[in-house]
């Protein structure tokens, strides 16, 4: 909304610079600023809480709240109305007031210089005498107003309706609308001749004479109306039209200013266009006794803010706003103007008298929080995830925060056959499933990440992921990948993690899998916590991935508990010196893992076997030899070399029993 | 054998071997100089055993002569394996940098995130962490936005595709950290000091200053006898400990459905200190923050009802937070996962 100083200056006295009302205007809330104009005028931004500010008037207002000066409301005459001699029907809901005024007789043409001047300097181009008044008074007073050729009007009837399915109308942009039901037309005895609240139609506008369309308009219908705004901002967004209308109606307009508004206009197209107002037609639902109170102790606006303003200014601040207020021993009786949608309580007039005495004297004080009942509820899961990521970068590992919102094509090549949650109103093709896994945004990373000619990448992301078990919630996931140009490596530094996590407590139970060679679900005390893999070159093609990527996720809702601090316990270190054993075997690997010797070690080394440690691997003629280093330890005294043996010996035999052929 | 001249030439010899290496000789070749000449082959052993055979009133001058000459070879000796023996203790160049894996880092919105909360940490806040998946009752109708309000359009808010709940409405992602107010309010007992970070969402074309996913910290405290000066206070404090310690505040009315009265908080632009540059469009402020008093609506969540307790609530834009402090033009640049970008943090 854009305003010239000399229009403010006919409803207040000030004596600011455009400068220094736009300062004060924002300190106030209402963000202003000067704009280029042949007279000096400001721009001001509305919050949608205040469409009261939609007009000179609203702003004069704030002005004199600022100045304390009286604001001067402009006079309207009292018009005399006749019938109006046309016929007016409004479907319930469709408006809560409607003025229809008719004037005959009036000469449309261009208007006088200070009208067209003060429109401009509003940012509004100038049409012709009768439009341009309708737009003077709609900025002045905030009221939406238009005009119609009487003439065109068919069988002088207006029907404020709900559109027909599939109803047509063309509006004064020369463009060809089709209508739903939940649109507000106004209608005559045939079709649509305006876009209630938002734009007219082509075929009633106001012409002047000569515009090589037969006669110009001289028989005008006048409307001032106030429309739902649901109604009004569903057919603006369909429609994609916003107009100055359409702004003010569905941020809501003042039930009061209907009347003001037609009668002013009316006046003043019968002064400035010629013509006589033969009469109107009313409807109103609008029921002007019910009032809102509202209660405001003089100490409130202390005891919520800290400031201490003074009674008497409190009650001149709100005067000046408009409010009616009564004293009531040390209470205010505030009565809330018909134009104040956003007033009900009295936090509210808290703000309003604070604001105008100036947030700017707020003083500072820190609050003593003493008393929380959350602290110290999320800490310990928090340290822990922070641990978690400070392996994760001590490894290398670069946080990654990748896009929640993963493609079709992305879902049907990560998660096939998975039941995934969709957003209904999505941006974008890519952006269309809520992601079960942050795997795609990372693979996604590599590949930005690939084509920059960085190829041996490392990354991570800890992030709520959709979770499978039912469709609404989340889990908290970390996911994470690692590119090398080597198959080996690229592993190393997914397993590496999964060692620092669990320290040998993690078990593999290898799984087929369409999108993951080398799969295996992780266990970790029994529970499957994760998985991890190689993403096959079917997928990581996909992405543009010529280089071995795997990946490892963990379900940090499962992890996080046992890596608590709190779950951890100290083991006695050695006092007596330990024994080591060294053990070397070939090992058939298509047959026999790893974990499943330490297994059968440790179930088969007895209590003093404490450690059981890889130190080395090696393949020869397509064999692999393993070698493990055994510490065995007792806490009181120190281990004979027969005890040790006889478990070593046990451990032979069960190595031997799993087809484990030992090299001596 | 005239031994002064065989002393002469030892003496050249020796001249020679200091002129041809002036620093540090190689182990093996210092090896090859020593059995050279003072090995059991070499000169000098030549020279004793001549000392030996000569006539006793020569012997005398002649074994001073050979001991000169012999200690002169063992001084140099010694000193050049001294000299090899410390070299071995040093790194020849310090400056070269080291071949092994660089350190990963947390991402520079994590990094703010933890810095941010640790402020509001030590001011007394506790952290905690909520839902992405929100509902229409705790995303909107909780904190007074009413069903008629702008955001709740599809195209303020993302809609699931998910049958709505009969009480608390259509599911949604959420599209500000502030529901996480209502579900504190109903799982705990008020006074609390919270801040929440967390990931929100909101259908806007992804450009160089807009995400449809970023991520938002909310802060809030409810407690007897909490005044909107205390949230001038707190604010502060967080942006003398965030940007710089004389960093300046000022609060501008603004309008929140779900706190009243409202502001929207600025700081004095840290790059012109004021005087007006291109971050701050000249004015000298740049816009941080919005907060206020919690809506007594949004109070009435509390079970145990609100009578008597106020709240302050606030809520911040960690990705713009880190683009002003850092200087970062483009906000894309957060999510590609760009390592060149992540290392630079
Ligand atoms: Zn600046």
């Amino acid at each position: 909304m854009r305003v010239s100083l000399d229009w403010l200056k006919e409803l207040v006295d000030f004596d600011w610079s455009a400068e220094e009302l736009a300062d004060r205007l924002t300190m106030a809330g209402l963000n202003a600023w000067v704009v280029p104009c042949e007279l000096p005028s400001i721009e001001v931004e509305i919050t949608s809480n205040r469409p009261d500010w939609l007009s000179v008037i609203g702003i004069g207002r704030e002005v004199s709240a600022l100045a304390r000066s009286r604001l001067r409301l402009p006079e309207v005459p009292d018009l005399e109305l006749k019938d109006g001699d046309f016929e007016l029907e409004v479907e319930e809901d469709c408006a809560l007031r409607y003025f229809g005024l008719r004037i005959d007789g009036v000469e449309v043409g261009p208007s006088p210089d200070w009208l067209q001047k003060r429109l401009l300097c509003c940012g509004i181009n100038p049409v012709n005498n009768v439009v341009d008044i309708t737009n003077y008074v709609m900025l002045l007073f905030g009221q939406p107003l238009h005009a119609f050729d009487f003439d065109r009007i068919n069988g002088g009837l207006l029907r404020v309706r709900r559109a027909r399915k599939g109803e047509k109308i063309e509006t004064i942009d020369h463009k060809e609308r089709i209508l739903s039901p939940e649109d507000i037309v106004i209608a005559d005895a045939v079709s649509p001749v305006a876009l209630a609240g938002i734009i007219g139609g082509l075929s009633s506008e106001i012409t002047p004479p000569l515009s090589g369309q037969g006669r110009g308009t001289t028989r005008i219908l006048l409307e001032s109306a106030l429309f739902p705004r649901v109604p009004i901002r569903r057919t603006r967004q369909r429609l994609g039209i916003s107009t100055e209308a359409s702004y003010r109606f569905e941020r809501g307009v003042d039930p009061v200013g209907v009347e003001k508004a037609c009668y002013l206009a009316g006046d003043m197209i019968v002064r400035l266009c010629g013509g006589r107002i033969v009469g109107a037609k009313v409807y109103d639902r609008y029921d002007p006794s019910q009032k809102r109170i509202v209660s405001l102790p003089f100490s409130t606006v202390e005891e919520l803010t800290g400031v201490k303003v003074p009674v008497k200014e409190q009650e001149e601040i709100l005067s000046h706003l408009g409010f009616k207020v009564k004293r009531i021993g040390k209470t205010f009786d505030v009565a809330v103007p018909s134009f104040r949608f956003d007033v009900g309580i009295p936090e509210d007039l808290v703000e309003e008298v604070l604001r105008i005495y100036g947030y700017d004297k707020l003083p500072s004080d820190l609050p003593c929080i003493k008393a929380n009942s959350l602290r110290g509820e999320f800490s310990p899961r928090e340290r822990t995830l922070r641990e978690i990521a400070q392996i994760l970068q001590a490894r290398g590992y670069f946080e990654c925060i990748s896009f929640s919102l993963i493609s079709g094509k992305q879902a049907e090549l990560l998660f096939p056959g998975e039941r995934l949650l969709k957003v209904s109103n999505t941006i974008s093709r890519d952006y269309t499933y809520l992601r079960p896994s942050a795997l795609p945004g990372l693979l996604s990373s590599l590949r930005y990440n690939a084509s920059r000619g960085v190829k041996e990448v490392k990354l991570y992301e800890i992030s709520q992921v959709l979770s499978g078990d039912t469709l609404c919630k989340e889990r908290l996931e970390l996911a994470l990948v690692s590119m090398a140009r080597d198959m080996g490596s690229a592993y190393a530094q997914v397993r590496v993690v999964l060692q620092d996590l669990f320290k040998g407590k993690e078990k593999f139970v290898p799984k087929k899998d369409r999108r993951f060679a080398s799969y295996a679900e992780v266990l970790v005390d029994g529970e499957r916590v994760g998985d991890v893999g190689k993403v096959r070159k079917r997928v990581s093609q996909e992405f543009d991935l010529k280089d071995p990527v795997f990946f490892l996720r963990l379900d940090l809702e499962k992890v996080l508990k046992p890596l608590l601090g709190s779950q951890k316990r100290y083991r006695p270190l050695p006092n007596f010196p330990a024994v080591e054993r060294d053990l070397s075997m070939w090992v058939d690997t298509s047959r026999i893992s790893h974990q499943d010797l330490v297994e059968e070690m440790q179930r088969r080394g007895g209590e003093f076997l404490k450690e059981v440690r890889l130190i080395d691997v090696f393949r020869k003629e397509g064999r692999y030899s393993y070698a493990y280093r055994l510490r065995f330890w007792a806490e009181d005294r120190t281990l004979t070399d027969e005890e040790v043996n006889r478990f070593v010996g046990e451990i032979m035999e069960g190595l031997k029993a799993l087809g484990v052929e030992l090299r001596i | 054998m005239d031994w002064r001249e065989e002393v002469k030439r030892l003496e050249k010899a020796l001249e020679e071997l200091r002129s041809r290496y002036p620093a540090i000789i190689p182990s093996g070749e210092l090896e090859k100089i020593r059995t050279e000449f003072l090995g059991k082959k070499g000169p000098i052993k030549a020279l004793f055993d001549f000392v030996k055979k000569a006539p006793a009133e020569e012997r005398r001058e002649l074994g001073q002569f050979a001991n000169k000459i012999k200690r002169a070879f063992e001084e140099w000796i010694s000193e050049k394996r001294n000299l090899l023996q410390e070299a071995e203790e040093e790194i020849p160049d310090l400056s070269l940098p080291a071949f092994l894996p660089d350190l990963g880092r947390p991402h520079i919105i994590t990094q703010t995130i933890e810095e941010i909360v640790s402020i509001f940490e030590e001011l007394g806040f506790a952290l905690a962490t909520g839902p992405e998946i929100e509902q229409e009752f705790y995303n909107f109708s909780a904190l007074n936005i009413d069903i008629t309000h702008p955001s709740r359009d599809a195209f303020d808010t993302f809609y699931l595709d998910l049958p709505a709940d009969k009480e608390k409405g259509r599911y949604l992602l959420r599209s500000h950290t502030s529901p996480m107010q209502v579900r504190i309010m109903e799982a705990y007992e008020p006074p609390f000091a919270v801040v929440v970070p967390g990931r929100v969402y909101r259908p806007d074309a992804v450009d160089s200053s807009h995400s449809f996913m970023f991520h938002q910290i909310e802060g809030f405290a409810v407690d007897r006898g909490i005044k909107f000066y205390h949230l001038k206070a707190v604010l502060w404090e967080f942006a003398r400990r965030f940007f710089d310690r004389s960093v300046e505040l000022r609060f501008r009315p603004h309008y929140f459905p779900f706190t009243e009265p409202s502001a929207e908080v600025d700081v004095s632009c840290m790059f012109c200190k004021g005087k007006g540059c291109s971050v701050c469009k000249g004015t000298g402020w740049i816009e941080v923050l919005g907060c206020g008093m919690i809506h007594p609506k949004v109070l009435a969540n509390i079970p145990s009802g609100s009578e008597g307790l106020t709240g302050i609530a606030f809520g911040l834009g960690v990705e713009r937070m880190c683009m002003l402090r850092y200087g970062i033009p483009d906000i894309r640049l957060f999510y590609t996962g760009d390592v060149r970008f992540l290392r630079q943090f």
